[in-house]
């Protein structure tokens, strides 16, 4: 069924401005013309768009949102005191730099694939290949990390029962954590319903239970019901240490390119884009740093950190005592699985992007006929997920997954300024970042130099992964030419 | 054949999962231009480029069989072809972008000789009439005209309604003798229209304004079909001048 047309083998460069077109950045895969809400494709066919600014706020926060609050405060107070605070707003504003661009450039591309269709048609099929590979990866460490932040809440209600002791002899973190990622793909696999109406109420109800948390946690650090918060010097491990933990929590911020990869479902996409996205990293940035001031303030940082991943439940429990834990528990849970689900589904979608460019094999992205769901795409994201859980640390996961998607990150970046400099008939972004060209500038250092803090361990996996993928690249796809790309011609 | 308005009836058709529109259904609508939206609605775990790339040449297929069935009965037929993940959304907006009159809901019908067409004095009565025109002008078809009304005061205004009705339909050349016209006095005029709809094969009804009930229910138009299990020609209401909530009408932002 697939033909030439679809899987574009061997394509033939076509150096932008000759014969492009106005909005069709990709002639020959047919990505058709995006309005408001339906995208329709030169053959007539149309693609409903059906996923409002809401939904895309849910996508981004509800991928974010895990990591942040429920996994990190514990680990980033243990390396940075209450400064931790300041890696998070670090990470934000980087993430803002990024998001930014990110925005200019899926409002150009609202296409299916994100950061990986943006940069390869922005700097050719190398570059292309190399992120589309490191983001299914990335994301495939991203959904490990949550995972095993699953199973730490999971078995932090076990005990909360009492019940922890009686299953003490198993290594219940891997069980759980590959348990509940086969129970995911499977159901990702099924088509489950309303999973997306699922996720949208999963993420209200987090953002309340948060909010109540937090407000009460605030007023209560301020001294405003008689606390004393814990006295504590503010950078006690030194400045650099701000920044290695920027390094390790930016895991937190990887969900505002999620809602690039599903852009070709959004509707109004010039608006709701850019909304969602900046939007989303300002709603968590915010968030993160006041569960960080209220941690610290509640327990001081070293001993916070002995609480490792669930600490927050102890932070909930000194503040609102057991129906606090008991709510931050169940948050905590929805929480990690939301991000899971949501960093396995954008995975299966990178890998369909990679795969319509032909710099994968096409069966990749076959659809099973009874389910109706990219199954084999499903496969390979939840299959390597499940060994990473039963094998990874939760910091060098979050950092892995952090290094790929810094290194995408930087080269969107990058792919913003090239797109800017060439300028292509088909470029018509309707969003347009502010302060170019300082913010891809920054953006991009930024990103880069991230990388740099990390543990030595993570970048190690991190640059096996890149070269792999520029290997994989070489050896499978070396002859694919992506039309309308100058880079490759 | 004397110069009727065009009527236009967006007919939803799942191309890929087997639906058929009966051969009654199709000949019914033979004197209207039929929008086919042919459609294939995926999960929301998969693109719909992903599901488009696989699935579009036989969708292509199915929906030109169609077509040519159609065009033999003697419809004007045009078609869209749709991957979505929410067919609600989408039957709305190509029955607007197409300036559908009326959607089919599609139920079996074995056979169709008498078609029932409640009216209600508050919707839509110039549309409903010309649909019901469309399809009662085809000489095998008996039209009911059918009102419910809350007391017996309320019988006299009913019945000079439906006359009307009558006329207007008369005026579009419907034969006066294929049609009948009921005034019932009920206190639930939907279970009196489902309870009327019992000897007919095919309703031909408005579209009301959304309304919290219909939101937990469902519309009434969708209790119809599935409670009577025939064919209902769901007449749209006029556009509502629409409320623009992005402000500005260009994304400039």
């Amino acid at each position: 069924m697939s033909d030439g047309n679809d899987g574009g083998s061997v394509l033939e460069a076509d150096p932008p401005g000759e014969g492009g077109r106005v909005g069709d950045a990709d002639p020959a895969v047919d990505v058709g013309a995006a309005a408001d809400e339906v995208t329709v494709l030169e053959s007539g066919t149309e693609l409903e768009r059906t996923i409002g600014l809401r939904g895309g706020l849910a996508i981004g926060i509800g991928t974010m949102v895990g990591a942040g609050i429920f996994v990190f405060p514990g680990l980033a107070a243990g390396q940075a005191g209450p400064a931790a605070a300041l890696s998070f707003a670090l990470g934000a504003v980087i993430a803002l730099l990024v998001a930014l661009p990110t925005s200019e450039l899926a409002t150009a591309m609202p296409k299916s694939g994100g950061a990986y269709y943006f940069i390869s048609r922005g700097m050719g099929s190398a570059f292309g290949a190399v992120v589309g590979i490191g983001l299914w990866l990335g994301l495939v460490f991203a959904s490990a990390f949550y995972l095993v932040g699953f199973a730490q809440y999971a078995i932090a209600v076990l005990t909360e029962l009492g019940a922890a002791s009686m299953v003490s002899d198993l290594p219940l973190v891997a069980v759980l954590g590959v348990g509940f990622g086969v129970v995911l793909t499977a159901l990702s696999m099924f088509g489950t319903e309303n999973a997306t109406k699922l996720q949208n109420s999963i993420v209200s109800l987090l953002l309340g239970i948060l909010l109540v948390f937090l407000v009460y946690g605030s007023l209560d650090t301020l001294g405003l019901f008689g606390r004393q918060t814990v006295p504590e010097e503010f950078m006690p491990y030194g400045t650099l240490s701000i920044f290695t933990t920027a390094a390790l929590v930016f895991t937190s911020y990887l969900g505002f390119a999620q809602v690039a990869t599903v852009a070709g479902e959004i509707t109004k996409p010039g608006r709701n884009l850019p909304l969602a996205m900046v939007g989303s990293v300002v709603v968590v940035g915010v968030l993160y740093v006041v569960t960080i001031l209220v941690s610290t303030g509640a327990f001081g940082s070293g001993r916070l950190a002995t609480f490792g991943e669930t600490a927050i439940v102890e932070v909930a429990r000194s503040y609102l005592g057991f129906p606090g834990a008991v709510a931050i528990l169940i948050a905590g849970l929805l929480a990690t699985v939301s991000s899971a689900n949501a960093s396995i589904l954008s995975s299966s979608r990178a890998l369909y992007a990679l795969s319509r460019d032909a710099l994968v094999p096409p069966q990749l992205a076959r659809i099973n006929l009874r389910y109706g769901t990219p199954h084999v795409a499903l496969a390979l994201v939840g299959g390597p997920t499940v060994v990473l859980v039963a094998v990874g640390r939760t910091e060098v996961l979050a950092e892995v997954a952090s290094f790929l998607h810094l290194v995408t990150y930087g080269l969107i970046c990058v792919a913003l300024i090239g797109l800017r400099r060439s300028n292509p008939a088909w470029y018509d972004p309707s969003f347009r970042v502010p302060g170019y060209p300082v913010v891809p500038v920054l953006g991009a250092l930024a990103s880069f130099s991230l990388v740099a803090f990390m543990q030595p361990l993570s970048q190690a996996v991190g640059v096996v992964v890149a070269l792999a993928a520029l290997v994989w690249y070489f050896v499978y796809a070396r002859d694919v030419r992506l039309k309308g790309v100058s880079a490759d011609a | 054949m004397r110069d009727a308005p065009d009527v236009r009836v967006l007919v939803p058709v799942a191309v890929l999962e087997g639906q058929v529109i009966p051969d009654q259904l199709i000949h019914l609508l033979s004197e209207t231009t039929v929008v086919l939206l042919a459609y294939h609605e995926i999960p929301e775990q998969t693109a719909p480029e992903q599901a488009r790339e696989q699935f579009e040449p036989k969708a292509r297929e199915e929906l030109d069989e169609l077509v040519s069935v159609f065009e033999s009965a003697g419809a004007t037929v045009e078609t869209r072809l749709v991957f979505t993940h929410d067919m609600d959304q989408t039957t709305e907006r190509i029955a607007t972008e197409a300036e559908c009159d009326a959607v089919l809901l599609s139920n079996p019908a074995p056979t169709i000789d008498r078609v029932i067409v409640p009216i209600k004095e508050a919707i839509n009565l110039e549309t409903i009439t010309k649909v019901a025109a469309a399809v009662g002008k085809r000489g095998d078809v008996e039209l009911t005209l059918f009102h419910a009304v809350e007391d017996d005061g309320a019988v006299p205004d009913g019945e000079a309604l439906l006359d009307e009705v009558a006329n207007d339909l008369a005026v579009l050349g419907v034969n006066r003798e294929h049609v009948s016209r009921v005034v019932v006095v009920a206190q639930n005029p939907l279970q009196a229209l489902i309870e009327g709809a019992d000897d007919h094969d095919v309703v031909v009804m408005g579209e009301e304004k959304p309304t919290l009930r219909g939101r937990l229910f469902g519309e009434t138009s969708d209790r119809v079909a599935e409670q009577t299990v025939a064919p209902v020609l769901v007449v749209r209401r006029p556009l509502d001048p629409e409320p623009d909530d992005a402000g500005g009408t260009d994304d400039s932002e």
